[in-house]
């Protein structure tokens, strides 16, 4: 088993957007953007997405998701470099009086104060936690994948 | 604002779209392998005002993938970087064509488009390839058919949207 290291870290805690990947029971793939908050102590990310958008209607067909963060250098394709996770999702339910679902809460309200809109009448928001089994990470040409 | 579209064969893409693909420089391709786990990865791509292309490396994992499995879901996503909430995406959702030596052999001229398109895209991008591609390993340099395989994405649906829609979550007043 290996460890996330410390350049896998730092890209998953200062980027905003991750790209989440989602696969079908046909296996036809489907990609969006999403915000996400990373917990470097558990090794788990989160989001949060509509209950009824295409990507939730396939994790819980298929949980298996693959969710890429990325920092680009439009001058020098040798200094990209970002993380591609791969691991299992599970699609919860948004129960503040839970105390874990409130520090996330205040953490992914601290991260993104700007696209959060407060709802208090009937959510339908979800809120999906992967447990990575794997992350690669690239900068330039170097390469490595570590499986947890 | 939101809306998707069927593609039909030879039928231009709304302007809209067309100007997203022109100016934006990165995308993520989304592909499932044979037990059903998604990849996801950035490319750059180019658009010869039907298709998308993009390449990658013999020895990628996304093209033993699409070998298996040519379905894909290709996106592109403009961002603001002082409001992430200000942004221009596109998901186009079909399947690949890959050019191996006998399909680039026979469409030349297709291939030689799409080399000039990426020079003319992304000219720091190639010069550095240029330069500096001898560091790298060789299946990952810039020779074509050697190291590097052209891919076409044949889009069958298209979504767009504008602006990111704002995240709700619930209220921890009463």
């Amino acid at each position: 088993m290996g460890e996330i290291g410390e350049e896998m870290h730092q890209i998953l805690m200062e980027c905003h957007i991750a790209y989440v990947c989602t696969s079908d029971a046909k296996n036809t793939p489907h990609v969006t953007p999403v915000f996400y908050l990373y917990d470097p102590f558990k090794k788990l990310i989160y989001f949060v997405s509509g209950e009824r958008t295409k990507k939730i209607k396939n994790l819980k067909e298929n949980p298996k998701v693959s969710l890429t963060v990325d920092i680009r250098d439009p001058n020098n394709p040798f200094r990209n470099r970002g993380v591609m996770v791969r691991g299992l999702a599970e699609v919860l339910k948004f129960e503040l009086s839970d105390e874990f679902l409130k520090t996330f809460y205040l953490k992914f309200k601290h991260k993104y104060i700007s696209v959060i809109e407060i709802e208090t009448e009937k959510l339908e928001e979800v809120l999906v936690r992967i447990k990575p089994q794997s992350v690669s990470f690239w900068h330039g040409s170097r390469f490595k994948v570590v499986r947890l | 604002m939101l809306y998707s579209l069927k593609i039909k064969k030879n039928i231009r893409l709304p302007p809209d779209i067309e100007d997203l693909i022109e100016i934006s420089k990165f995308s993520y391709i989304g592909i499932s392998d044979d037990s059903n786990f998604p990849h996801v990865t950035p490319v750059i791509y180019v658009f010869d005002g039907s298709s998308i292309f993009f390449v990658t490396s013999v020895a990628s994992k996304k093209l033993k993938i699409l070998k298996r499995n040519p379905k894909i879901a290709f996106l592109i996503d403009e961002r603001n970087p002082e409001n992430l909430f200000e942004n221009r995406a596109c998901l186009f959702l079909g399947r690949v064509k890959i050019y191996g030596w006998l399909s680039s052999l026979l469409s030349l001229k297709k291939m030689l488009k799409v080399k000039e398109l990426f020079k003319k895209k992304y000219p720091k991008y190639t010069k550095k390839y240029e330069r500096e591609g001898y560091k790298l390993p060789r299946a990952w340099r810039a020779t074509p058919l050697v190291s590097r395989v052209v891919i076409e994405v044949i889009f069958e649906k298209v979504t767009y949207w504008r602006r990111a829609k704002a995240v709700r979550l619930p209220s921890t007043r009463g």
